[in-house]
């Protein structure tokens, strides 16, 4: 009877905007990037130090947070794109949400939400942190390769080597090109098929920049990966 | 998500689409709002799927889905609500959907916080008992049975319902 009253009161419906194909087209574009955003996701955790060494990421203090530079987007979207090009040439593949692959964005962008964790993806708080992601393929592996730059109070990740270092986990500290402090860290996790191989390294340069990079199925090896972040026009002071 | 998943999600969706707009339309009293809090919903069923099916109540699931996005979507600032002891006047309704609201149903519901207005829509609306409108709304049952007790004070007053609804 209640329920009677109720449809009076909304009265004529009118048509619907919502259409079922729609949402099934949408779940399936969906569903692909997922593919992608869950090895990414998994490189991400790991240059954080989520994986392995039971630390939890602070992505970024209130100290650093700002509006998305498209000027900054650019030039450091150049500034990768000729890094990784002479680093690690090979195929560089997988973009989504208007990025091309190795597309600098802040991580304010679509493209980044609910890639990570919860705190950065409210374009309000993000921190003033640029990232980019793609697929490579040189020879023949295949890996995730993610690129964070900002300034090292936005980008709070320890510039220290953890207490669990063991047959699985590694880390070591040094001292790299232009005085830069570079931490690098190799993983492996998971078990059987799902065997997994990470290496990440952590740059503090002289002029305040900090860059995590990280790569998945060692498509990219450590020295790499310290060659590509020590260039120096991936800096946030140029 | 299958394809024979996808035709199990059309088929529930086709059958049910009225009757959650007709949901999401009580609780925020704009068709367009409406509209989008069932977009949101189902765009998160569709991925969900699987789990939603196996659910002992597959409406119930949906019905949760469905007020957590609205909720969500509340708190987004250009849809914040404030509650007023004075229903404020309304905008003339859109052409063909005229709200006939004698009963004073929609003012009533308009005038409550958004978790009593949910409990009365799911208790009086979508049929669901106490605990399970305790379950969606995760929210002790004592709670559901107290608002539910007021709701149904003020529906009562607002549509002459002497006797007949419990």
């Amino acid at each position: 009877m209640m329920r009677t009253y109720f449809d009076e009161a909304i009265g004529t419906v009118p048509p619907a905007q919502v259409d079922v194909d729609d949402v099934i087209r949408r779940g399936r574009r969906r569903s692909r990037r997922t593919g992608i955003a869950s090895a990414a996701t998994v490189v991400v955790l790991a240059a954080a130090g989520l994986v392995g060494t039971g630390l939890r990421p602070i992505w970024g203090t209130d100290s650093d947070t700002a509006a998305p530079s498209t000027s900054t987007e650019q030039r450091l979207t150049r500034a990768l794109e000729a890094a990784v090009a002479a680093h690690a040439p090979g195929k560089v593949s997988d973009a989504d949400n208007g990025l091309r692959p190795l597309q600098v964005a802040h991580l304010s962008h679509e493209r980044y939400r609910g890639l990570f964790p919860r705190p950065v993806v409210a374009v309000k708080s993000a921190p003033n942190v640029y990232a980019a992601a793609a697929t490579l393929t040189i020879g023949v592996r295949t890996g995730v390769f993610v690129i964070f730059i900002g300034r090292a109070d936005a980008l709070f990740v320890p510039p220290k080597c953890q207490a669990e270092v063991g047959d699985k986990y590694s880390c070591t500290i040094a001292t790299g090109p232009q005085g830069a402090l570079i931490v690098r860290r190799e993983w492996t996790y998971g078990e059987d098929k799902g065997v997994h191989r990470q290496s990440t390294v952590q740059i503090d340069k002289t002029d305040g920049t900090r860059l995590v990079l990280s790569a998945n199925n060692l498509v990219l090896d450590p020295g790499q990966l310290i060659a590509i972040g020590t260039e120096r026009a991936l800096t946030m002071t140029p | 998500v299958k394809g024979s998943d996808e035709a199990e999600f059309r088929e529930y969706v086709s059958a049910r689409l009225d009757q959650l707009r007709r949901v999401a339309y009580l609780m925020c009293h704009d068709w367009h709002t409406a509209d989008d809090v069932v977009a949101v919903t189902l765009d998160k069923l569709f991925q969900r799927w699987r789990q939603a099916r196996s659910a002992a109540n597959v409406d119930a699931y949906v019905n949760r889905m469905l007020i957590n996005a609205w909720l969500d979507e509340r708190r987004r600032p250009w849809r914040r609500e404030t509650v007023t002891e004075v229903v404020p006047e309304r905008a003339a309704p859109r052409s063909g959907s005229a709200t006939v609201d004698e009963t004073g149903i929609m003012s009533l519901l308009r005038s409550l916080p958004a978790r009593n207005r949910a409990v009365l829509v799911l208790r009086f609306y979508c049929d669901l008992s106490v605990e399970e409108t305790a379950q969606v709304l995760d929210i002790p049952a004592g709670t559901v049975k107290s608002q539910t007790a007021r709701g149904l004070e003020a529906l009562r007053a607002a549509i002459d319902v002497r006797s007949g609804v419990r």
